[in-house]
């Protein structure tokens, strides 16, 4: 019995040495958390408010979109197997053209979701790709869950991938792309952003 | 309403069956390769696996039409409805509808949570129907969630026949109803059975009315995320298809 008792003291104190570890969020998550920290304040400050100030607002916004997610990877992952035959400059073209498309659409939704509580689940690692679960509470009364897939890249954590209720954004853009090139052509896809860009 | 859901139930329920057994082996795939969302691309796959999404389409020319068909109805019938409903009843209002309609559909979530198995999902969301009902006055409001952190176990019979490895068949887009597939529409037959809806004294019509009112009232806080994925994909009909499974998936994954 006293055995058995000598025992567990030490392995209580050696949970207690571990304990503060395991419980500590990921390094991913704080990254992605202050991120979006940072998003949220820009979009509830009063003096950014109303549709006169949406461009000041946006522009701000995007500043920390910009370094949030790797566009590029976004880029490379939507395009799949057609990146490689792409040149430097068409490369850059595209990262450009649909890093507006995104950015159109989805800095508006999460505008109007700027009141909403974000909770951080947990923290998924498979290599050198995290996956950091959040559960946004909208004011709507609906949950909705948003998992942000990130990787290390130059010593910062991005993003390059959201999975919005189970449905991951580059897979279904990639489903897209790859249908428009296959039945006409790359110049045909780039043309078809371009005009969704353009009407706003 | 009753007896009419029972018949397409019994019908469905053999369709899937007979979809069961034709899909034990390999996923089909089409010769011209047309039905497949997404490809095989390891190196742009998360390990999780969800990105290769093959959706067995073979209905597509009727599913466009109706694709076509509800998007017409969204835009001339349903959204000036919503449109009209929001200017009259104030969005805390909506929200309180939306919740109280959530609350008494809590049968449709325990029965499937305990189909599957889940205990803690099926006690969550029996407490959850517990002090919404009480504390949240009829379901209006959602204290359960608000104030003592217990959220919504999302269950229903598509998701139980899936989880029990039933594939989903053939993918159908079905007029007023939208996106679904031959294990999920069974599911939604099923589902009609744990509505409390559907057993008031009422005439067919009148049920119907109310969940056409469920359904604007639905609409009415969520414009803008249709008109959303219009604007951003170059084509629409192949994003809420790709879309549709992977949500599908994800959740009788979890």
């Amino acid at each position: 019995m006293m055995k058995k008792y000598n025992m567990v003291l030490p392995l209580l104190l050696l949970a207690l040495f571990l304990l503060p570890r395991a419980a500590r969020a990921g390094e991913a998550t704080e990254v992605l958390r202050a991120d979006i920290d940072r998003t949220l304040s820009v979009m509830r400050d009063p003096a950014l408010q109303g549709p006169e100030k949406e461009e000041e607002r946006n522009e701000k916004i995007m500043a920390i979109v910009e370094q949030m997610f790797d566009f590029e990877e976004v880029s490379r992952r939507s395009l799949g197997r057609y990146w490689r035959a792409r040149s430097k400059a068409e490369r850059d073209a595209f990262v450009r053209l649909f890093t507006r498309l995104l950015a159109g659409s989805y800095l508006n939704r999460a505008y109007e979701h700027r009141n909403a509580k974000v909770l951080y689940t947990g923290e998924v690692s498979r290599g050198r790709k995290v996956e950091v679960r959040t559960k946004v509470l909208t004011a709507k009364g609906t949950e909705v869950p948003i998992n942000y897939r990130l990787m290390k890249k130059n010593g910062r954590w991005r993003a390059y991938d959201m999975v919005i209720e189970g449905v991951s954004l580059m897979s279904t853009y990639r489903t897209q792309f790859n249908q428009k090139i296959q039945r006409s052509s790359y110049e045909a896809l780039v043309e078809d952003l371009e005009q969704k860009v353009g009407k706003k | 309403m009753i007896r009419y859901s029972m018949h397409a139930f019994l019908i469905l329920a053999v369709i899937v069956l007979l979809q069961a057994c034709a899909h034990t082996g390999p996923s089909p795939v089409t010769q011209d390769g047309q039905a497949v969302d997404g490809q095989a691309d390891d190196e742009a796959a998360f390990p999780d696996g969800d990105e290769t999404i093959t959706v067995y389409d073979p209905l597509e020319p009727f599913n466009r039409a109706m694709f076509y068909f509800n998007d017409k109805l969204y835009f001339y019938a349903l959204k000036p409805a919503a449109q009209g409903y929001s200017y009259v009843v104030p969005e805390p209002a909506r929200v309180g509808v939306r919740r109280f309609f959530s609350n008494i559909t809590t049968p449709v979530r325990f029965v499937n949570a305990l189909l599957q198995f889940k205990v803690h999902a099926a006690g969550t969301e029996l407490a959850r129907f517990l002090i919404n009902s009480w504390v949240g006055v009829a379901g209006l409001m959602d204290p359960a969630r608000d104030r003592w952190q217990i959220y919504k176990q999302d269950e229903d019979l598509g998701q139980t026949l899936g989880v029990f490895g039933a594939g989903p068949g053939i993918y159908i887009t079905w007029p007023f109803l939208g996106p679904s597939n031959i294990r999920d529409t069974v599911g939604f037959a099923g589902d009609l059975f744990l509505d409390p809806v559907n057993y008031l004294d009422l005439t067919y019509l009148e049920i119907t009315g109310i969940h056409a009112y469920d359904r604007v009232n639905e609409t009415s806080l969520d414009i803008g995320i249709y008109e959303e994925i219009k604007r951003t994909s170059l084509d629409p009909y192949t994003f809420v298809r790709n879309a549709y499974e992977q949500h599908r998936r994800s959740k009788i994954g979890e």
